[in-house]
Protein backbone atom coordinates (compact mmCIF):
# COMPACT_ATOMS: atom_id res chain seq x y z
CA UNK A 1 0.00 0.00 0.00
CA UNK A 2 1.50 3.28 -1.10
CA UNK A 3 0.38 6.27 0.94
CA UNK A 4 1.26 9.45 -0.87
CA UNK A 5 3.13 12.26 0.76
CA UNK A 6 1.32 15.42 1.67
CA UNK A 7 2.64 18.81 0.65
CA UNK A 8 5.91 19.04 -1.24
CA UNK A 9 8.24 16.23 -2.04
CA UNK A 10 6.16 14.14 -4.41
CA UNK A 11 8.46 14.76 -7.34
CA UNK A 12 7.99 16.85 -10.44
CA UNK A 13 9.11 14.62 -13.30
CA UNK A 14 7.48 11.57 -14.84
CA UNK A 15 10.91 10.36 -15.93
CA UNK A 16 12.46 10.78 -12.53
CA UNK A 17 9.81 9.49 -10.16
CA UNK A 18 10.02 10.17 -6.47
CA UNK A 19 11.09 7.35 -4.18
CA UNK A 20 8.73 6.84 -1.24
CA UNK A 21 10.42 7.99 1.91
CA UNK A 22 13.27 9.74 0.12
CA UNK A 23 12.83 13.49 0.34
CA UNK A 24 9.14 13.05 1.00
CA UNK A 25 6.75 11.60 3.53
CA UNK A 26 5.23 8.90 1.31
CA UNK A 27 5.14 5.42 2.80
CA UNK A 28 5.25 2.17 0.83
CA UNK A 29 4.15 -0.73 3.00
CA UNK A 30 4.75 -4.24 1.68
CA UNK A 31 3.61 -7.59 3.01
CA UNK A 32 5.04 -10.69 1.36
CA UNK A 33 2.42 -13.15 0.13
CA UNK A 34 3.48 -16.75 -0.09
CA UNK A 35 1.63 -19.08 -2.39
CA UNK A 36 1.99 -17.87 -5.94
CA UNK A 37 0.52 -15.20 -8.13
CA UNK A 38 -1.78 -12.65 -6.61
CA UNK A 39 -4.82 -10.95 -8.03
CA UNK A 40 -5.77 -7.30 -7.68
CA UNK A 41 -6.96 -6.34 -4.20
CA UNK A 42 -10.59 -5.44 -3.57
CA UNK A 43 -10.88 -2.64 -1.04
CA UNK A 44 -13.71 -2.37 1.46
CA UNK A 45 -13.27 1.28 2.34
CA UNK A 46 -15.97 1.26 5.03
CA UNK A 47 -14.09 -1.30 7.09
CA UNK A 48 -10.56 -0.31 5.96
CA UNK A 49 -10.09 -3.85 4.70
CA UNK A 50 -8.61 -5.40 1.54
CA UNK A 51 -9.24 -8.86 0.11
CA UNK A 52 -6.59 -10.54 -2.07
CA UNK A 53 -6.36 -14.01 -3.57
CA UNK A 54 -3.26 -16.09 -4.30
CA UNK A 55 -2.92 -19.10 -6.57
CA UNK A 56 -0.09 -21.59 -6.47
CA UNK A 57 0.31 -24.59 -4.26
CA UNK A 58 -3.03 -23.55 -2.77
CA UNK A 59 -5.90 -21.26 -3.71
CA UNK A 60 -6.27 -18.80 -0.88
CA UNK A 61 -8.36 -15.74 -0.08
CA UNK A 62 -6.56 -13.31 2.21
CA UNK A 63 -7.94 -10.43 4.27
CA UNK A 64 -5.95 -7.41 5.38
CA UNK A 65 -6.94 -4.84 7.97
CA UNK A 66 -5.74 -1.30 8.58
CA UNK A 67 -5.25 -0.66 4.89
CA UNK A 68 -5.42 3.13 4.86
CA UNK A 69 -6.20 4.30 8.36
CA UNK A 70 -4.31 1.87 10.54
CA UNK A 71 -1.44 -0.56 10.44
CA UNK A 72 -1.58 -2.87 7.45
CA UNK A 73 -1.67 -6.49 8.61
CA UNK A 74 -3.06 -9.80 7.40
CA UNK A 75 -6.02 -11.07 9.40
CA UNK A 76 -5.17 -14.49 10.78
CA UNK A 77 -8.15 -15.06 13.05
CA UNK A 78 -11.77 -15.95 12.36
CA UNK A 79 -10.86 -18.47 9.70
CA UNK A 80 -8.63 -16.15 7.68
CA UNK A 81 -6.87 -16.75 5.40
CA UNK A 82 -9.42 -19.00 3.69
CA UNK A 83 -8.10 -21.91 1.63
CA UNK A 84 -10.30 -23.03 -1.25
CA UNK A 85 -10.72 -26.83 -1.05
CA UNK A 86 -9.06 -28.76 -3.85
CA UNK A 87 -6.88 -25.89 -5.05
CA UNK A 88 -9.04 -25.17 -8.12
CA UNK A 89 -7.68 -21.67 -8.64
CA UNK A 90 -9.50 -18.58 -7.49
CA UNK A 91 -10.16 -15.26 -9.19
CA UNK A 92 -9.93 -11.70 -7.97
CA UNK A 93 -12.33 -11.28 -5.05
CA UNK A 94 -15.27 -8.90 -4.96
CA UNK A 95 -16.89 -7.78 -1.70
CA UNK A 96 -20.55 -6.88 -1.39
CA UNK A 97 -20.99 -4.40 1.44
CA UNK A 98 -24.66 -5.29 1.99
CA UNK A 99 -24.54 -9.07 2.31
CA UNK A 100 -20.88 -8.91 3.40
CA UNK A 101 -20.12 -11.77 1.04
CA UNK A 102 -16.77 -12.02 -0.70
CA UNK A 103 -17.28 -13.53 -4.16
CA UNK A 104 -14.78 -15.29 -6.38
CA UNK A 105 -14.86 -17.73 -9.26
CA UNK A 106 -12.93 -20.94 -9.10
CA UNK A 107 -11.38 -23.08 -11.81
CA UNK A 108 -14.25 -25.56 -11.82
CA UNK A 109 -16.62 -23.03 -13.33
CA UNK A 110 -18.39 -22.03 -10.15
CA UNK A 111 -18.93 -18.82 -8.27
CA UNK A 112 -18.20 -19.21 -4.57
CA UNK A 113 -18.48 -16.82 -1.68
CA UNK A 114 -17.23 -16.30 1.82
CA UNK A 115 -19.72 -14.92 4.33
CA UNK A 116 -17.67 -12.37 6.24
CA UNK A 117 -20.59 -11.12 8.34
CA UNK A 118 -19.75 -13.56 11.14
CA UNK A 119 -16.71 -13.49 13.44
CA UNK A 120 -15.80 -16.87 11.97
CA UNK A 121 -15.97 -16.63 8.20
CA UNK A 122 -18.00 -19.28 6.41
CA UNK A 123 -17.11 -20.70 3.01
CA UNK A 124 -19.94 -21.43 0.58
CA UNK A 125 -18.39 -23.24 -2.38
CA UNK A 126 -19.85 -23.86 -5.78
CA UNK A 127 -23.17 -22.17 -5.27
CA UNK A 128 -23.50 -20.92 -8.83
CA UNK A 129 -22.33 -23.11 -11.68
CA UNK A 130 -22.43 -21.02 -14.79
CA UNK A 131 -19.86 -22.28 -17.21
CA UNK A 132 -17.58 -25.08 -18.30
CA UNK A 133 -13.95 -25.15 -17.37
CA UNK A 134 -12.12 -22.01 -18.29
CA UNK A 135 -8.82 -20.55 -17.33
CA UNK A 136 -8.66 -17.96 -14.61
CA UNK A 137 -8.64 -15.19 -13.78
CA UNK A 138 -11.43 -13.01 -15.05
CA UNK A 139 -11.87 -9.40 -14.21
CA UNK A 140 -14.41 -8.85 -11.51
CA UNK A 141 -16.18 -5.70 -10.66
CA UNK A 142 -18.66 -4.33 -8.23
CA UNK A 143 -21.38 -1.77 -8.13
CA UNK A 144 -21.54 -0.76 -4.48
CA UNK A 145 -24.79 0.66 -3.22
CA UNK A 146 -25.04 4.34 -3.96
CA UNK A 147 -22.37 4.30 -6.61
CA UNK A 148 -22.99 4.59 -10.28
CA UNK A 149 -20.50 2.06 -11.47
CA UNK A 150 -17.13 0.59 -10.82
CA UNK A 151 -15.13 -1.78 -12.90
CA UNK A 152 -12.38 -4.17 -12.06
CA UNK A 153 -10.86 -3.82 -8.61
CA UNK A 154 -7.73 -2.36 -10.08
CA UNK A 155 -9.70 0.58 -11.43
CA UNK A 156 -12.24 1.31 -8.78
CA UNK A 157 -13.74 4.74 -8.77
CA UNK A 158 -15.62 6.42 -6.03
CA UNK B 1 -18.13 -10.79 -12.83
CA UNK B 2 -20.15 -7.88 -11.56
CA UNK B 3 -21.78 -7.46 -8.15
CA UNK B 4 -24.67 -5.03 -7.86
CA UNK B 5 -24.94 -4.24 -4.18
CA UNK B 6 -28.01 -2.08 -4.64
CA UNK B 7 -30.14 -4.85 -6.13
CA UNK B 8 -28.16 -7.70 -4.51
CA UNK B 9 -27.36 -9.38 -7.80
CA UNK B 10 -24.23 -11.19 -8.97
CA UNK B 11 -23.33 -11.43 -12.66
CA UNK B 12 -20.78 -13.74 -14.24
CA UNK B 13 -19.57 -14.18 -17.81
CA UNK B 14 -17.76 -16.92 -19.69
CA UNK B 15 -16.86 -18.05 -23.18
CA UNK B 16 -17.26 -21.80 -22.63
CA UNK B 17 -14.38 -23.05 -24.72
CA UNK B 18 -15.74 -26.60 -24.66
CA UNK B 19 -18.00 -25.61 -27.53
CA UNK B 20 -21.31 -25.15 -25.78
CA UNK B 21 -22.31 -21.53 -25.44
CA UNK B 22 -20.89 -18.25 -24.35
CA UNK B 23 -22.95 -17.22 -21.35
CA UNK B 24 -23.94 -14.41 -19.04
CA UNK B 25 -25.30 -15.52 -15.68
CA UNK B 26 -27.07 -13.88 -12.76
CA UNK B 27 -27.90 -14.94 -9.21
CA UNK B 28 -28.68 -13.26 -5.90
CA UNK B 29 -25.86 -12.56 -3.46
CA UNK B 30 -26.54 -15.83 -1.63
CA UNK B 31 -26.22 -17.63 -4.97
CA UNK B 32 -29.44 -19.54 -4.40
CA UNK B 33 -30.41 -22.04 -7.06
CA UNK B 34 -33.80 -20.47 -7.52
CA UNK B 35 -32.24 -17.14 -8.41
CA UNK B 36 -29.88 -18.52 -11.05
CA UNK B 37 -30.33 -17.49 -14.67
CA UNK B 38 -27.88 -18.43 -17.44
CA UNK B 39 -28.32 -16.70 -20.78
CA UNK B 40 -26.66 -17.88 -23.97
CA UNK B 41 -24.80 -15.17 -25.83
CA UNK B 42 -23.63 -17.03 -28.90
CA UNK B 43 -21.60 -20.08 -29.69
CA UNK B 44 -18.85 -21.25 -27.39
CA UNK B 45 -15.32 -20.25 -28.28
CA UNK B 46 -11.90 -19.76 -26.84
CA UNK B 47 -12.68 -16.08 -26.57
CA UNK B 48 -13.09 -15.01 -23.00
CA UNK B 49 -16.40 -13.25 -22.48
CA UNK B 50 -15.41 -10.23 -20.49
CA UNK B 51 -17.63 -8.38 -18.11
CA UNK B 52 -20.73 -6.67 -19.41
CA UNK B 53 -22.17 -3.33 -18.46
CA UNK B 54 -25.65 -1.89 -18.01
CA UNK B 55 -27.51 0.87 -19.76
CA UNK B 56 -28.39 4.14 -18.12
CA UNK B 57 -31.91 3.05 -17.21
CA UNK B 58 -30.49 0.27 -15.03
CA UNK B 59 -28.12 2.60 -13.22
CA UNK B 60 -30.54 5.46 -12.81
CA UNK B 61 -33.42 3.49 -11.32
CA UNK B 62 -35.43 3.31 -14.49
CA UNK B 63 -38.10 0.75 -15.21
CA UNK B 64 -37.01 -2.86 -15.48
CA UNK B 65 -38.49 -2.96 -18.96
CA UNK B 66 -36.09 -0.21 -20.02
CA UNK B 67 -33.06 -1.75 -18.33
CA UNK B 68 -30.58 -3.97 -20.13
CA UNK B 69 -27.32 -5.78 -19.54
CA UNK B 70 -24.97 -5.43 -22.51
CA UNK B 71 -22.31 -8.05 -23.09
CA UNK B 72 -20.08 -9.12 -25.96
CA UNK B 73 -20.50 -12.80 -26.79
CA UNK B 74 -20.11 -14.46 -30.17
CA UNK B 75 -22.15 -14.52 -33.33
CA UNK B 76 -23.68 -17.72 -34.69
CA UNK B 77 -21.10 -18.26 -37.42
CA UNK B 78 -18.38 -20.85 -37.17
CA UNK B 79 -15.95 -17.94 -36.95
CA UNK B 80 -17.57 -16.90 -33.69
CA UNK B 81 -17.05 -13.24 -34.25
CA UNK B 82 -17.52 -10.91 -31.27
CA UNK B 83 -21.14 -9.76 -31.13
CA UNK B 84 -22.99 -7.39 -28.80
CA UNK B 85 -26.05 -8.69 -26.98
CA UNK B 86 -28.52 -6.92 -24.75
CA UNK B 87 -30.45 -8.84 -22.13
CA UNK B 88 -33.56 -7.49 -20.45
CA UNK B 89 -35.02 -7.99 -16.97
CA UNK B 90 -38.32 -8.95 -15.45
CA UNK B 91 -40.08 -6.77 -12.89
CA UNK B 92 -37.81 -8.08 -10.10
CA UNK B 93 -34.68 -7.39 -12.13
CA UNK B 94 -34.12 -11.06 -12.74
CA UNK B 95 -32.43 -11.52 -16.11
CA UNK B 96 -34.62 -12.74 -18.91
CA UNK B 97 -33.67 -16.21 -20.07
CA UNK B 98 -33.01 -15.08 -23.65
CA UNK B 99 -31.18 -12.03 -24.92
CA UNK B 100 -33.48 -9.44 -26.44
CA UNK B 101 -31.48 -9.49 -29.67
CA UNK B 102 -30.48 -13.14 -29.61
CA UNK B 103 -31.58 -13.61 -33.22
CA UNK B 104 -29.49 -10.74 -34.54
CA UNK B 105 -26.70 -9.56 -32.23
CA UNK B 106 -24.59 -6.67 -33.45
CA UNK B 107 -21.55 -8.33 -35.00
CA UNK B 108 -18.34 -6.41 -34.31
CA UNK B 109 -15.89 -7.97 -36.78
CA UNK B 110 -16.03 -9.03 -40.43
CA UNK B 111 -14.76 -11.72 -42.74
CA UNK B 112 -13.07 -14.98 -41.90
CA UNK B 113 -10.61 -13.73 -39.31
CA UNK B 114 -10.51 -16.08 -36.35
CA UNK B 115 -9.75 -15.30 -32.75
CA UNK B 116 -10.91 -11.71 -32.84
CA UNK B 117 -11.00 -10.52 -29.24
CA UNK B 118 -13.21 -7.78 -27.85
CA UNK B 119 -12.61 -5.52 -24.87
CA UNK B 120 -14.97 -5.29 -21.91
CA UNK B 121 -17.83 -2.93 -22.69
CA UNK B 122 -18.01 0.43 -20.90
CA UNK B 123 -21.25 2.40 -20.66
CA UNK B 124 -21.51 6.12 -20.10
CA UNK B 125 -24.55 8.36 -20.14
CA UNK B 126 -23.61 11.78 -21.40
CA UNK B 127 -26.21 14.00 -19.74
CA UNK B 128 -25.06 17.01 -21.73
CA UNK B 129 -25.99 15.20 -24.93
CA UNK B 130 -28.75 13.09 -23.33
CA UNK B 131 -27.24 10.12 -25.10
CA UNK B 132 -26.25 6.75 -23.71
CA UNK B 133 -22.99 5.40 -25.13
CA UNK B 134 -21.39 1.96 -25.06
CA UNK B 135 -17.70 1.72 -25.87
CA UNK B 136 -16.05 -1.49 -27.05
CA UNK B 137 -13.07 -2.50 -29.13
CA UNK B 138 -12.02 -5.47 -31.23
CA UNK B 139 -8.51 -6.69 -31.86
CA UNK B 140 -8.81 -7.20 -35.63
CA UNK B 141 -11.13 -7.29 -38.68
CA UNK B 142 -13.07 -4.25 -37.55
CA UNK B 143 -14.56 -3.41 -40.96
CA UNK B 144 -14.10 -4.32 -44.60
CA UNK B 145 -12.47 -0.96 -45.23
CA UNK B 146 -15.38 0.71 -46.97
CA UNK B 147 -15.36 4.44 -46.37
CA UNK B 148 -11.72 4.23 -45.31
CA UNK B 149 -12.72 2.69 -42.00
CA UNK B 150 -10.08 0.63 -40.21
CA UNK B 151 -9.68 -3.00 -41.26
CA UNK B 152 -7.62 -4.07 -38.25
CA UNK B 153 -8.29 -3.33 -34.58
CA UNK B 154 -10.63 -0.51 -33.64
CA UNK B 155 -12.70 1.08 -30.91
CA UNK B 156 -16.38 1.88 -31.37
CA UNK B 157 -18.69 4.42 -29.81
CA UNK B 158 -22.16 2.90 -29.98
CA UNK B 159 -25.21 5.02 -29.22
CA UNK B 160 -27.48 2.70 -27.23
CA UNK B 161 -30.01 5.35 -26.22
CA UNK B 162 -32.66 3.46 -28.17
CA UNK B 163 -31.16 0.00 -27.79
CA UNK B 164 -28.54 -1.89 -29.76
CA UNK B 165 -27.85 0.09 -32.94
CA UNK B 166 -28.11 -1.64 -36.28
CA UNK B 167 -24.95 -0.05 -37.66
CA UNK B 168 -21.75 -1.03 -35.89
CA UNK B 169 -19.67 1.37 -37.95
CA UNK B 170 -21.30 4.73 -37.30
CA UNK B 171 -18.38 5.89 -35.13
CA UNK B 172 -15.16 3.91 -35.41
CA UNK B 173 -11.54 4.77 -34.66
CA UNK B 174 -8.56 2.59 -35.50
CA UNK B 175 -6.93 0.98 -32.47
CA UNK B 176 -4.31 -1.51 -33.54
CA UNK B 177 -4.69 -4.76 -31.63
CA UNK B 178 -7.76 -3.45 -29.84
CA UNK B 179 -7.84 -1.83 -26.40
CA UNK B 180 -7.84 -2.67 -22.76
CA UNK B 181 -10.65 -1.55 -20.49
CA UNK B 182 -12.05 1.77 -21.68
CA UNK B 183 -12.38 4.57 -19.13
CA UNK B 184 -14.75 7.51 -19.60
CA UNK B 185 -13.96 11.02 -18.41
CA UNK B 186 -17.22 12.78 -17.82
CA UNK B 187 -19.36 15.16 -19.86
CA UNK B 188 -18.00 18.63 -19.30
CA UNK B 189 -18.77 21.25 -21.93
CA UNK B 190 -15.15 22.43 -22.05
CA UNK B 191 -13.05 21.36 -25.02
CA UNK B 192 -11.67 17.83 -24.74
CA UNK B 193 -13.51 17.30 -21.47
CA UNK B 194 -15.87 14.58 -22.69
CA UNK B 195 -13.33 11.91 -23.42
CA UNK B 196 -12.52 8.24 -23.30
CA UNK B 197 -9.15 6.78 -22.42
CA UNK B 198 -7.76 3.39 -23.27
CA UNK B 199 -4.52 1.50 -23.54
CA UNK B 200 -3.37 0.11 -26.87
CA UNK B 201 -2.83 -3.64 -27.05
CA UNK B 202 -0.14 -3.27 -29.69
CA UNK B 203 2.17 -0.87 -27.91
CA UNK B 204 2.79 1.05 -24.75
CA UNK B 205 0.29 3.78 -25.49
CA UNK B 206 -2.48 5.49 -23.58
CA UNK B 207 -4.93 7.07 -25.99
CA UNK B 208 -7.49 9.80 -25.46
CA UNK B 209 -10.45 10.32 -27.78
CA UNK B 210 -13.74 12.14 -27.69
CA UNK B 211 -16.81 10.20 -26.65
CA UNK B 212 -19.30 10.94 -29.39
CA UNK B 213 -17.05 11.05 -32.42
CA UNK B 214 -13.91 9.21 -31.29
CA UNK B 215 -11.59 11.87 -32.66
Amino acid sequence: VLKFATGTGNGTSATAPAVPGTGNAAVDTKIALAGGATTGPFIDYAHDVAYVTTNGTASVVHKFSGVFNGTLAEVTTGGWPATVPGNPGVSTPVYDNVSRHVFATDGTGHVDYIDDSFPQQSWFPGRLFFRALESLPHPWSSIPAGRRCTHSPETQTG
Amino acid sequence: VVVDSSRQKVYAFAGNPNGLNAVAAQADTSLTAASKVVVNVGGGSNNTVLEGDFNNAYYSGGASTASFLYVVGNDASNRQRPALYNIGFDSTFKLNATAANSASPLVLSVGNTNNVIASPVTEFFNSRLSRDFMFVSVSDACTNGAGNLPTAGCIRSLDITSGVPTNANAVVLGASGGTGTITVDNNNVAAEASSVYYTSQSGNDIVKATQAALQ
